[in-house]
Order: structure tokens, then C-alpha cells, then sequence
């Protein structure tokens, strides 16, 4: 409410008094929901629930969609005047796609939406988010917040420990958004092998900047190695780093080469070879997205099937050990913004709704927490074609991905489980584990969020 | 007038930790849990469920005798009642004798059980009222009364006791393990309802002797102490009949405990209740600010303090393990002290490198030997590598050959990890001692083609040599502040060293000639010679791409630091020297890389690969 006088104050004005047209499926209560202030606390409250805001997001997707401007500017409107930034978590989730919304709004260059979408944006971008970009140290804090990743970390390294048994050398390929701080904890449980650590060979992408969510990295990828080949070091864990540049919008090309060389000078009886997919599949064109030009022009009857799989398929020519794929369980593929609007609605409440109690309202952990997940809504919503790289699937669809290319699906042990529970246990107590038969499920508030599973090359093709 | 329905309840040694005993009613009938081996029990049904339904807080016998009224009956009027006091039986693990998946209780067969079978044994009209019901089934239901049913069986069999063969006994089960706790403090009704005062819930020694003023928390303890003084003592006799039971509330009206349903049982319970709730918390954990109103509480967290907690050399706490790793393997701190570690493994190996000797040629063929990936694509990617070996061997350092071909290193890494090719790991070491001999040289090579020798003695070189102060990096240029931090500062200097003399010859260089003895400046210098002569260090992409991968950030700095070699080479005008030089100073740099994060003798690897042509073209 704060917002409306600020906004008043330097943007701007916007009419005052919008008259709101009626539209579907909504409950209304009064005819004007945001014409004074003062009443506007009282007459909002039934506007603030989570199923009324989907529905306002939706229609204004539609609505800008569709250049309807002075309905997307009503709706903006209102949603602007319900969902402050700092309100509760179903407020800010919504402010978050709002700015989304008119991110959109002024990307789509026709139509008057543009010029009122820059209008709002003074409005709702008062306090830019500069890129953020940490320590390692810090964004070791950062990413220990939630178990969100650590949940994945856990599960995987499990898997990885147990795939590398008995192997001398484990070549661990990590794609990953967190710039290697699953390592660690990997180092750690390979050091305590009753048989002696493997040597350890990591092989790291480096992806472009503009597909990973903030905060980055302040360092070099390679510093970053050298600090972790240090710490192997103190752990005696023979060590090898290597980054290759490599980016998930050409299925990672330079990366899958680098492996093939690498595999033509190894043994691969000594070698295992696993490949570790931390929330960075999904960052790779799917059937939705353009195909990139250079594909198009040399290998047009490949381009038949995504890029994605052929990611995968080329991965199993490698013939890894084991696979492991971690990702948020969600669904972002929809070619329509409203139906992606929807399901990212559906699931990044989960973010917001974690950190609500965590962390203080305004703290500085707080902000750097919420952009990283706004980035991922702008992504979604804002973005389209090859800067959209926040192409989630849900886990059956990678189960249906990976079983296509020829993988089989190895469950996780007891221990795997119990590993993951007690690092859970000392998060806060929504977090919960779900096991599955082949996988172990993150869960909010019992609501699926990351799932992680382990593939193998199945040994019929 | 109460019908009393009997059973015999299977006798059971009650550990700690089971439901609680069943106790005696007040109207004469009894139910007495306390086991003892060839203890009956008797257990009589409540008299309607009305009573029960009003009772708000069921005790377990209440529950008993629920069950035995529903089992009584065909069917009920209020089946969702009886369902839930099922299900309230089954939490506290009170079980029907008869097997009673509860669920099946809406259906009116379930309840043919051995009430009416009993008395159907005894009187012949419950017998045809019961198979009555039975042929109907549910078409129509048929209400017993469970005060007739009981009536009849009671006027049948005279003494209820008699009845004694069936199974209408309630069984106590041992609660399955994990099962949820009761809510602490369910006394018995029957019991006395203690309240103390705070005062004397928090006295410590409330029985003082009055000769030496010992204190004693019980009257017991202090008699049994005046003995020891010869003083009359009189110890409690237990009285022979039974004992009162007491229990204890608490004083405080807001607690739950304050309600005497909510008492509880032991008088050392309430006091730690009273303390650590309402007390104040005196007892401090040194180690970490926690603190505790009980001192045993206190007692068991020194026990796990730290042990939990884990701190970080830089003085960051972590309480989960993950956390604690993933931090410390990115902190400074690390970094830090395996920087020191290194710096006196160099001087060890400095040492070492000093008793032997051998020809640097040998070195250099070895090198040049080393197998080459031919692709060039790989070159391209750039792969950044960073490695490290542990010793396989006291005298063998992790061998590090590596150029930006990747590939062909990690290969021969790898051979040498698992040792399966001792052949090659001993060749590789052979390659290093000789190289490792050579480093003491390339001070003397340099000073004597250039002239000023007076200017750079050759002892403080070596000393400096031997052991880079850290501090000296305080003026680095970034490119030795990053040399630093991968632990090879050493390394990377002394090379600088060997052409840093060819390069202060040229005018630029004069200022640094003060500052000589700093290693840093030096470099500085070393950087200004390059730019000035370095020309030709532009036709040699090679050599600049694979330095700066390796030094990512600053490859204005790198480009300046490789070409020097080339530089100094041209302007020498002594084209034989300096490729020899050229020569040393890459092998010495690749033995002293050896132990180490490797990155600078990779970047001189990567020359090495190109130099050769370089070399040619200039001579």
C-alpha cells in the first residue's frame, strides 16, 4: 500500500481509478479493488490468496500476450497493489511475476504494452538487482540455506561413492550450476574408502554466465580448482581439475569432444566414468526451443530430435558407470507463457515459502535468495527461444528421456536414504524425503520439489 | 446390580516402559494390572456408553470397559464414536481378546463374538435372540442391550466367575517400538495430588545436619549421616500397609503441568520440570553460550559441545559436517596453510636438488619425447588443468608433462597413479632429478651473459631462492599474486629470475635494478622489458593462448611474461644461449612444479611445445 503513493510520487501516474472490467472465473467482492488506500487493506484480503493471484497472472499474460493493453494494465495494476515485494511469501511470489510479467511486457517491442510496461518498470525495479556474485565461501553460505541443493549433493555423492567402488580412478563430469560445491562432501567420503581414495579427475563445464542463476562466482573457475585440489591435497586425495568451456545451449558440443579424446587414451575397466547432471540438463534446448542456426545448417535431419537428447544419447555412447541426474521437479516446457505462468506459479511457491520463516524479512541473505529464484521466474516467463534456459521437465519425462536413450534406472540404497534424512533433519522441518522406488524425492511441506535419480547403461542395447 | 463379565488375562512381566497399569474401581469390581506371575484380572464393562462419552479424559480402564461394552454389542447407534475409541484403544495398545481389525466393526457379524457365545451356553432365549440375528443379518439388525445381554449371562451362571473360560479378558500388549509417546504426566485418578512450592521445588538441601551444616536433599540421607555422629537417628520404617501413591503438580498456573491430569508421577521429575522451565539458567556451556537450568542437563551438553560443532581456522562455527567441509575446502585458510606446507617442501626439495647432479640435456630430450596429442581442437578448448599427486615414492613428485593437449597428460597420470607401468614412473623421476639439478643454474648463465654481475650476487639470489618470503608479495603484480596462490610462488620466481638478467638490460629496466632483491618487482621489470623488445612476441599465438588459460584473468600480464623468453632471445643476438637458457629455465621450472599445483609448468610446457620452431626461426 506504501507502493501506491511512491509510484504515484515519481512514476509516471498511471489512471487513477481503472475502472475493472469484469473478467472469467474470478471472485470479485467489490467492484473497485484498488481505487483508495485506505479501504484497500480490507477489500484486497480476499485478493490475496494464492488461486486469485495464479488467476490474475494468467489473464495478464494473456492480455499482454495478446496487446491488449488497457486490460494488461489494469491487471498490472491490481497486481501490483496486492503483491507488494515485501509482503508475505505468496505476495512476493507473485510481485516476482509480476516483474516478470513486465519484463515481457517491454520485450515484446509492438504495441502500447511496451511503453507501459516501461512505465511500471521504474515502479517495480526501484531497487535494481545488480548480478550478485559471491565468494566460494559465501556461496557455500548461500547454497546451504535450504537443502535444495545439498539435498541433491547427498543423493548424488552417494551414488557416485558407490558406482566408484573398487574403480582406481573416478572421472567425475560435473555439470552443475553450483560451481563444484558438491565436491567437497565427495572428496570427504571418497578419503574414507577403507580401499584408499581413486584418483579423482574432475572434469568441470563451464557454461557462459548468462545460464546460470545468481549469485556467480567472483573467481575463476579455475582458482576455484585450485582451492579444491588443495583441499583433496589435506584429505590425501589425489586430485585432477580441469574446466572445459562448454555451454548447455549446444548440448554441450566442446564438452562430449573433450570426452570422447579422453576416452581413446584410457582403460575404461580402470576408469569409472560418471557424469553428474546438477540442475543443469534442463538448460539445454528441448523439443520447444529454435534450433540453433549452425545445426540447422549442417546436420538438418538430426535436428529431428532435440538437443537434449542427443545429449543424452551421446552420453550413453560414452558408456558411463552411472548417471546422475538431479533437477527441479516442474514442468516449464509449455509453448504458451499463460501455461507456463501456471506451472511455475504451481512450484516456485516452494522457494519462497522455505525461506519465509528461515530468514529475516529485508535481510541481505534474503534478497540474494529471492533474486536467484526471480531470476529463474523472469527466465521462464520473460525470456523466450535461446535466452530461455529454464526448461524444466518433471522427473517422469527425464525418466522417459533417459530409459529412450538406454539407460536403466538404479535405485538408491538404504544408506543413500538414510544419508539424505539425517542431513534433512537438520534442516527446518518441512523439508521431507520421499523414497521412490528409483528415487529419492525432495519434498515441501509433502509437495515434490527435487528429485534425483541414478542411471546406468542398460545392457540390452 | 452391575453385570460383571470376568476373564482370565494371560499373565506378562510388564517391562519399564509399557502401558500403564490398570487400577481398582471404586464400585467394588477391580482391575488390577500389577503383574505378577498367576495373576488374574477381572475387568467389568461399563455400564453405557453415555458415561463414557461424557468422560473427557479416559483413563486406560475407561477404555477397557468401552471395549468390552461395544463387543457386547451387535450393533451401535453411534458407530463413529465406537470407531474412534477403536482406534483411541489401539494407540494406547489396548486390544480386544478376540481379533478385531477394527475397521470391520461396522459389520454386525463381527460382533458373534464370545459374549454371546457364552451366553448361549447358558440361557436358551439369548441363544434364539442371537441366531435370530445371525439369519437376519442385516436386513434386520437387531439391537442388544448390553445391560439384558449381561443380565442374562449374569442370572445364568450365578457367579461371573464361572464364566472365566472365555476370553472376554482384555489383553495388554506391549506397545510396538515406535509407537508415539503418551503426553508426559497421565496419573492415576486415585492418587494424592501434591503441590509444592517453588521454594521448595528449587531447595537443594533443604535437611542440614546441625553439627557440620552438611546439607541433604532427603531426611533419609541426613539420618543415615548423624549416624556417623553419634547422634540419634531414626530411618522410616515403611509402613506395612500400601503405600499412598503421590503425585506432583506444578506451581506455576500457567504450566500444563499445573493441572493435577497432567501431574506428574516422581518428585525428582517435577523439580527438573520446575528448573528447567521456570528456573533460571545458570549453568553456561564454556565452549559454546548455551546454557541450562539443570545441571545434569549441563553436564550431558559438555559431553557432546564441539563434537558437534565444527570450527572453521578462520572462525566461522558450522554446526552441520557438509557445511563445515564444503566451507573449508574454498576458505583462505586452507589455502593458506598448504601454501606454508609448500614452501618448506620446496626448500626440502631444494635441498635435495643441490646433492645431485646431471646434464639438462637429458631433461630436455625426455620432454621433448613426451607424447603429443596431434588434434588441435583440444588446444582450442583450452582445458584448464590443475592437479595434484600425492608422493607415490619419497623421491618421486607427481610428474606433471602436462601441456593444454590434456588428454595425453591425464593418460600418462594416470598410468603413473595406479603404477601398473613402473617403468615409466621411474623414468619420470629420473626426468625430475635431473631437471631439479639444473635450477641452481640458471642464476649464474644469465649473469654471465649480461654484464652487471657485481649487481645481482649470486648468494642472496639463491637464499631468496630457496625460501620466498610471503611478504615480499605485498607490491606483486597480479600475475605473481595468482602464482602465489596456487602454492608455486617459488617456482615461478626463480624462472623469473633466469630471465629476468637478459631483460634488465634492456633501458626500461632500470628501476628495477634498486628493487632486485624483490622478487616481485622484478617480474614488474621483467614485464616492462618484454613490452619494450616483445614484438616479436606477437607472432606467437600458440604460446599466448595456452598461457592465458592458464592465467585466466590477467593475460595482458602472461602474454608479457612468456614473450620475454622469445624477447631476450632476439635481442641477445646470442641465439644458442638463449635457447639454452630457454631451455633450463623450462626445466627447472618443471622440476620445481613438480610437487606442486603444477599450473605454471604447464604454461611452460605449453611453450616448451612451441619453442622449438620459434627457436629455429630466430637462430
Amino acid at each position: 500500500m506504501m507502493q501506491f503513493t511512491e509510484s504515484a510520487a515519481h512514476g509516471p501516474p498511471p489512471p487513477l481509478h481503472p475502472t475493472l472490467r469484469a473478467w472469467p472465473d474470478f471472485p470479485y467482492n467489490s467492484s473497485s479493488s484498488s481505487s483508495s488506500n485506505k479501504s484497500a487493506g480490507g477489500q484486497l484480503s480476499s485478493l490475496t490468496n494464492a488461486a486469485c493471484m495464479e488467476q490474475l497472472l494468467a489473464h495478464c499474460a494473456h492480455a499482454i500476450d495478446t496487446h491488449d493493453a488497457t486490460l494488461a494494465q489494469q491487471l498490472l495494476w491490481v497486481l501490483h497493489n496486492i503483491a507488494p515485494p515485501d509482503g508475505d511469501s505468496n505476495q512476493r511470489l507473485t510481485a516476482a511475476f509480476l516483474r516478470a510479467l513486465v519484463l515481457r511486457a517491454s520485450r515484446s517491442s509492438s504495441s502500447p504494452c511496451a511503453a507501459l510496461a516501461a512505465a511500471l518498470s521504474d515502479v517495480n525495479h526501484d531497487s535494481p538487482l545488480t548480478p550478485l556474485s559471491l565468494s566460494p565461501v559465501s556461496l557455500a553460505a548461500f547454497i546451504d540455506l535450504t537443502p535444495w541443493h545439498r539435498f541433491g549433493f547427498s543423493a548424488a555423492n552417494a551414488a557416485i561413492t558407490d558406482a566408484a567402488d573398487s574403480f582406481p580412478v573416478l572421472h567425475l563430469v560435473d555439470l552443475s550450476t553450483t560451481y563444484s560445491m558438491q565436491l567437497p562432501t565427495l572428496i570427504e567420503s571418497l578419503a574414507a574408502r577403507p580401499e584408499g581414495a581413486p584418483f579423482l579427475r574432475v572434469t568441470v563445464a563451464s557454461p557462459p554466465e548468462s545460464t546460470s542463476p545468481p549469485p556467480t562466482l567472483d573467481m575463476p573457475l579455475e582458482q576455484l580448482g585450485a582451492r579444491l585440489v588443495n583441499f583433496a591435497r589435506s584429505r590425501n586425495v589425489s586430485m585432477e581439475f580441469r574446466v572445459v568451456p562448454s555451454t548447455p545451449a549446444d548440448g554441450f558440443e566442446s564438452l562430449l569432444e573433450h570426452l570422447r579424446l579422453h576416452q581413446l587414451v584410457t582403460d575404461p575397466a580402470a576408469e569409472a566414468l560418471v557424469i553428474n547432471c546438477h540442475m543443469m540438463l534442463h538448460c539445454t534446448p528441448d523439443e520447444s526451443a529454435p534450433p540453433p542456426e549452425t545445426a540447422q545448417q549442417t546436420a538438418a535431419p538430426i535436428m529431428l530430435s532435440s538437443l537434449r537428447t542427443m545429449f543424452l544419447k551421446a552420453l550413453r555412447a560414452l558408456e558411463p558407470t552411472v548417471v546422475v541426474v538431479v533437477d527441479e521437479d516442474a514442468d516449464f516446457t509449455a509453448g504458451d507463457v499463460v501455461g507456463r505462468l501456471r506451472a511455475a506459479f504451481n512450484y516456485m511457491w516452494i522457494p519462497f515459502d522455505a525461506v519465509e520463516n528461515l530468514l529475516p524479512r529485508g535481510g541481505e541473505q534474503r534478497r540474494r535468495y529471492e533474486a536467484s529464484v526471480c531470476w529463474k521466474i523472469e527466465n521462464s516467463i520473460a525470456q523466450e527461444g535461446a535466452q530461455r534456459v529454464e526448461r524444466l521437465e518433471t522427473r517422469s519425462r527425464w525418466t522417459q528421456r533417459m530409459r529412450g536413450v538406454g539407460f536403466r534406472a538404479v535405485g538408491f540404497g538404504e544408506e543413500a536414504a538414510g544419508e539424505v534424512k539425517s542431513m534433512l533433519d537438520e534442516h527446518s522441518a518441512g523439508w521431507g524425503l520421499k523414497k521412490d522406488e528409483e528415487e529419492l524425492i525432495l519434498t515441501w511441506k509433502g509437495h515434490d520439489a527435487v528429485f534425483a535419480s541414478a542411471w546406468m547403461p542398460s545392457s540390452l542395447r | 446390580m452391575v453385570p460383571e463379565i470376568t476373564g482370565v488375562r494371560p499373565c506378562r512381566r510388564w517391562g519399564r516402559k509399557r502401558p500403564p497399569r490398570l487400577e481398582k474401581l471404586e464400585s467394588g469390581e477391580w482391575l488390577e494390572g500389577k503383574c505378577r506371575r498367576g495373576r488374574r484380572t477381572k475387568i467389568s464393562p461399563a455400564l453405557n456408553d453415555k458415561d463414557l462419552k461424557a468422560a473427557t479424559n479416559l483413563t486406560n480402564q475407561d477404555r477397557c470397559r468401552a471395549l468390552l461394552l461395544l463387543a457386547s454389542r451387535d450393533t451401535w447407534t453411534d458407530r463413529s464414536w465406537a470407531i474412534d475409541l477403536f482406534d483411541d484403544c489401539a494407540n494406547y495398545s489396548l486390544r480386544c481378546p478376540v481379533k478385531t481389525p477394527h475397521r470391520s466393526l461396522l459389520l454386525p457379524s463381527f460382533v458373534y463374538f464370545p459374549f454371546l457365545s457364552l451366553s448361549k451356553s447358558k440361557q436358551s432365549s439369548s441363544v434364539t435372540a442371537t441366531a435370530r440375528c445371525r439369519k437376519s443379518g442385516d436386513s434386520k439388525p437387531v439391537e442388544f442391550e448390553s445391560y439384558s445381554v449381561m443380565t442374562v449371562s449374569n442370572s445364568a451362571s450365578g457367579e461371573a466367575s464361572a464364566s472365566s473360560e472365555n476370553h472376554a479378558a482384555l489383553a495388554f500388549l506391549p506397545p510396538p517400538a515406535k509407537k508415539k509417546r503418551n503426553l508426559p504426566g497421565m496419573p492415576d485418578p486415585e492418587a494424592e495430588v501434591i503441590v509444592l512450592s517453588p521454594k521448595t521445588l528449587m531447595a537443594t538441601n533443604r535437611f542440614v545436619c546441625e553439627i557440620c551444616n552438611k546439607g541433604f536433599q532427603r531426611d533419609q540421607n541426613l539420618q543415615l549421616h548423624r549416624r556417623g555422629h553419634n547422634l540419634p537417628w531414626k530411618l522410616r520404617q515403611r509402613t506395612g500397609k500400601e503405600v499412598k501413591k503421590r503425585v506432583y503438580v506444578c506451581p506455576e498456573p500457567s504450566c500444563v503441568h499445573h493441572d493435577p491430569s497432567r501431574a506428574l508421577g516422581d518428585l525428582t521429575g517435577i523439580k527438573k520440570h520446575f528448573c528447567r522451565k521456570h528456573g533460571e539458567k545458570k549453568w553456561k556451556c564454556d565452549k559454546c553460550s548455551k546454557k541450562y537450568a539443570v545441571q545434569s542437563d549441563w553436564k550431558a551438553h559438555a559431553k557432546t559441545c564441539g563434537t558437534r560443532e565444527y570450527r572453521c581456522d578462520c572462525g566461522t562455527l558450522f554446526s552441520r559436517r557438509d557445511s563445515y567441509v564444503t566451507h573449508l575446502a574454498f576458505c583462505d585458510a586452507l589455502a593458506e596453510e598448504s601454501a606454508r606446507a609448500q614452501g618448506s617442501e620446496n626448500r626440502r626439495e631444494e635441498k635435495a636438488a643441490t646433492a645431485a647432479a646431471a646434464p639438462a640435456s637429458l631433461q630436455e630430450q625426455r620432454m621433448v619425447s613426451l607424447p603429443m596429442l596431434p588434434d588441435q581442437k583440444d588446444r582450442e578448448n583450452s582445458a584448464v588443468l590443475l592437479r595434484y599427486m600425492p608422493p607415490l615414492a619419497p623421491a618421486s613428485m607427481s610428474v606433471n608433462c602436462n601441456n593444454s593437449s590434456g588428454s595425453t597428460t591425464s593418460c600418462a597420470g594416470s598410468t603413473l597413479f595406479a603404477s601398473s607401468v613402473s617403468t615409466t614412473r621411474t623414468s619420470f623421476s629420473d626426468l625430475i632429478g635431473g631437471t631439479s639439478r639444473t635450477e641452481a643454474e640458471p642464476p649464474s648463465l644469465c649473469l654471465s651473459s649480461n654484464g652487471p654481475s657485481s649487481l645481482f650476487p649470486p648468494a642472496p639470489d639463491r637464499r631468496q631462492f630457496a625460501a620466498p618470503p610471503p611478504s615480499a608479495h605485498m607490491s606483486a603484480t597480479a600475475l605473481l599474486q595468482k602464482a602465489a596462490q596456487m602454492g608455486a610462488a617459488a617456482s615461478s620466481s626463480s624462472f623469473l629470475r633466469g630471465f629476468g638478467l637478459p631483460a634488465s638490460s634492456s633501458p626500461s629496466a632500470t628501476g628495477s635494478e634498486l628493487q632486485w632483491p624483490e622478487q616481485t618487482s622484478m617480474s614488474a621489470g621483467l614485464g616492462l622489458g618484454l613490452r619494450y623488445d616483445g614484438g616479436g612476441a606477437a607472432g606467437l599465438p600458440g604460446l599466448m593462448m595456452s598461457s592465458a588459460n592458464l592465467f585466466e584473468s590477467k593475460p595482458a600480464a602472461t602474454l608479457d611474461f612468456l614473450g620475454l623468453g622469445m624477447g631476450t632471445a632476439g635481442s641477445s643476438n646470442a641465439g644458442g644461449l638463449s635457447a639454452f637458457i630457454n631451455s633450463i629455465g623450462a626445466g627447472g621450472l618443471e622440476a620445481y612444479g613438480g610437487g606442486r599445483s603444477t599450473v605454471p609448468a604447464k604454461a611452460w610446457d605449453g611453450s616448451g611445445g612451441d619453442r622449438e620452431p620459434n627457436g629455429r626461426a630466430i637462430l
